[in-house]
């Protein structure tokens, strides 16, 4: 068990700087999740932190002990790959045995240790195995066994469930996360999927071109999100974004976005003081397809805080509808925005300019074509600067 | 099959079988004269199966008499398997070290360096013949087997150098890495974890080596001068140029010579192609 801290740690290759100024530290038993579309840096701080690659500049430490000239194998760390990176030459039991052996650890107590790991993860019948000789779910469950029988102070999962089809990946998401709290081994986990991120983390690092955008429990990420960039990448389907602008009114503040108009609830107003000083002026407003329902369902008289607009597309999930619907407001253009939607599958299966997604319950009777009224929570809308892309706090 | 693709596979059908007429037929007739006597040999029409059949010559080449000519094929049967063996190791444990650094290690210089190697296989052979001789009689190394052996080791090594170096710069990085983090230094992550890896490109590497070790007719030619060193082609060219004994026995020794690497050959062109190949396929 560990204690990790990044201090001020960047990576450059070349003349191209992956890791910009990294500041994080990951307490100890923590699962910590470190999420972004590739290329951003995220692999390579990992690798960092195995030893794999060299730090351009700062300090990482373990356990108040810099690392940074310590070779991976003084670090104690264990790792599993991407593509697993399994010894092909050697028996599931002798790639599990292969770094204790190395250690001189004794015969019976790298036996025990084998044979434990792979009970754990189902792997008894398959020691004799090669690697070749697997499925893509099992060479994966042995790239874990190999980590585990290590007893190492940190794990370092690097995308490893990338390769595997999407109900396995969901079954062996739970088996690491139940593993990871057995064991109260420290963790770093690398991934470019935010469902993987925010199902699996204790607390998630977002990353986008090299520097960390915002560190917080999953919960936080999703309901303060700092930037338009964490915004739009955390959450499914993402957040619907549009060119807004805030009104003063005696009331309180009221928020525009093409021809609609909804109010900004004042509790809102009060844990966002900021918001004040957007009065009149131009805004992006969030606002997630969650915090939506549909308003001739509902018995409150609040209708200021509902709009109505044309159904262009509805899409059955069984427990839920997704209703898309046409706005006239721009999108913003801001880079990051750009960056995070296509980083995500949701994004580029498709949101036309304007294009408004609402989860409503299986009740709703939107149909295409026709009109539906639609109440946006008027205490989880989310506001960003246009021009800088952070979120409006304080 | 439409008749058009019939008739491209009946013409690459046709051009295998003239390929391989037109290599396998002097083997097989070789192999056919070897069980002759000069007489059979020479009747016209020949014969395309041996008779009368004999194995007259392969007993001559058994009588291993002092001076015999049985003697003399087999001595140099011996110098041919310890050069071309002896050369064989030694390129692979150099061509080994080379082709991993190279494939995997970060130093200054190393793509000049590499390239320079590498032209080497561009390099006539012949025309480092006669500065390699005197080089060697400067050393009185002339006629001895480390001078045979050093010769062809620098030779061979390009060669080896590239195929090894296309095999390592195949196996994935994250398996030696993974050797690192499980706690190997990087001389047991080769030993453990490259070399068995690369086992197939290793012995890719030796098979084509030795084999054209056993091949190698001029060097020797020149640098050796008697039966301590003259391997089994040299000797071969020199009693067939004596035109003291009947052909019919020198094609018996060229079975025999050939019959060594020919094994080889079948027996392990698993590894000569999955050697070369590596990189192609995964």
């Amino acid at each position: 068990m560990a204690r990790i801290r990044y201090e001020h740690v960047s990576k450059r290759f070349d003349s191209t700087l992956v890791v910009d100024d990294l500041d994080l530290s990951i307490e100890d038993g923590e699962l910590m999740v470190l999420v972004g579309p590739s290329g951003c840096g995220k692999t390579t701080a990992l690798r960092m932190l195995a030893g794999l690659e060299e730090v351009s500049s700062g300090q990482i430490l373990i356990d108040d002990q810099g690392v940074n000239h310590m070779e991976p194998r003084e670090r104690d760390v264990a790792m599993v790959f991407q593509n697993y990176a399994l010894y092909p030459h050697l028996s599931v039991y002798k790639n599990m045995a292969f770094g204790l052996r190395l250690h001189h650890e004794p015969k019976e107590e790298i036996d025990r240790r084998v044979r434990e790991a792979a009970q754990m993860l189902q792997l008894e019948d398959l020691l004799q195995r090669k690697p070749r000789q697997l499925s893509g779910g099992q060479r994966q469950r042995v790239a874990m066994g190999r980590a585990i029988v290590r007893e190492p102070k940190v794990f370092l999962m690097d995308e490893p469930l990338s390769n595997l089809d999407a109900q396995l990946r969901a079954q062996m998401r739970a088996q690491i996360a139940r593993l990871q709290r057995d064991l109260g081994t420290t963790m770093l986990y690398v991934t470019h999927d935010q469902v993987e991120a925010m199902t699996l983390g204790h607390r998630v690092a977002v990353m986008r071109l090299g520097v960390l955008q915002q560190v917080a429990p999953p919960p936080e990420l999703y309901a303060r999100p700092v930037n338009l960039f964490v915004a739009s990448f955390i959450g499914s389907p993402t957040m619907n974004l549009f060119e807004a602008e805030l009104h003063r009114e005696s009331e309180g503040l009221r928020v525009s976005f093409g021809s609609q108009c909804i109010k900004v609830d004042p509790a809102l107003v009060a844990s966002r003081p900021g918001l004040v000083h957007y009065g009149g002026h131009r805004v992006v407003l969030g606002i997630r397809p969650q915090k939506t329902a549909d308003a001739t369902l509902m018995d409150t008289g609040d209708t200021e805080s509902t709009i109505v607009a044309t159904v262009e597309l509805r899409e059955d999930l069984g427990s839920e509808v997704d209703v898309h619907v046409a706005i006239d407001a721009r999108v913003p253009t801001l880079e990051a925005v750009i960056e995070a939607t296509e980083a995500r599958e949701a994004g580029v299966a498709g949101r036309p300019q304007g294009s408004f997604i609402a989860r409503l319950g299986a009740d709703t009777e939107a149909r295409v074509g026709g009109q539906v009224k639609l109440w946006l929570d008027p205490r989880a809308l989310h506001f960003f600067d246009p021009n800088t892309g952070m979120a409006i706090y304080d | 099959m439409s008749g058009r693709s019939g008739s491209r596979r009946l013409g690459r059908a046709l051009l295998v079988t003239l390929i391989l007429v037109w290599s396998v037929f002097p083997i097989y007739w070789a192999l056919n004269t070897s069980f002759m006597t000069i007489n059979g040999a020479e009747t016209i029409p020949a014969h395309f199966l041996p008779s009368p059949f004999t194995l007259h010559n392969y007993r001559t080449l058994l009588n291993q008499g002092a001076g015999g000519v049985g003697y003399q094929f087999w001595r140099s049967f011996l110098n041919s398997t310890i050069e071309s063996g002896l050369a064989t190791v030694l390129t692979v444990v150099i061509a080994l070290f080379a082709a991993y650094a190279f494939a995997r290690l970060e130093f200054p210089g190393k793509r000049i360096i590499l390239v320079t190697v590498l032209a080497g296989l561009l390099l006539p052979v012949y025309a480092t013949l006669l500065p390699l001789f005197r080089i060697l009689s400067n050393v009185h190394l002339i006629n001895t087997y480390p001078g045979i052996v050093l010769v062809y080791t620098s030779g061979f090594l390009p060669l080896a150098i590239w195929i090894m170096y296309n095999y390592f710069a195949s196996v994935p990085r994250d398996i030696e890495e993974a050797a690192f983090v499980d706690g190997a230094t990087p001389v047991k992550a080769l030993w453990r974890v490259m070399i068995p890896v690369s086992m197939p490109g290793i012995a890719a590497t030796a098979i084509i080596v030795f084999l054209l070790g056993w091949a190698q007719f001029i060097f020797p030619l020149v640098l050796s001068s008697d039966l301590t060193t003259e391997p089994v082609t040299v000797v071969m060219a020199a009693l067939y140029g004596q035109r003291i004994q009947p052909f019919t026995l020198l094609t018996a020794m060229g079975v025999l010579a050939a019959a060594l690497p020919g094994v080889i050959a079948l027996l392990l062109n698993r590894y000569i192609v999955q050697g070369i190949m590596a990189g192609s396929i995964k």
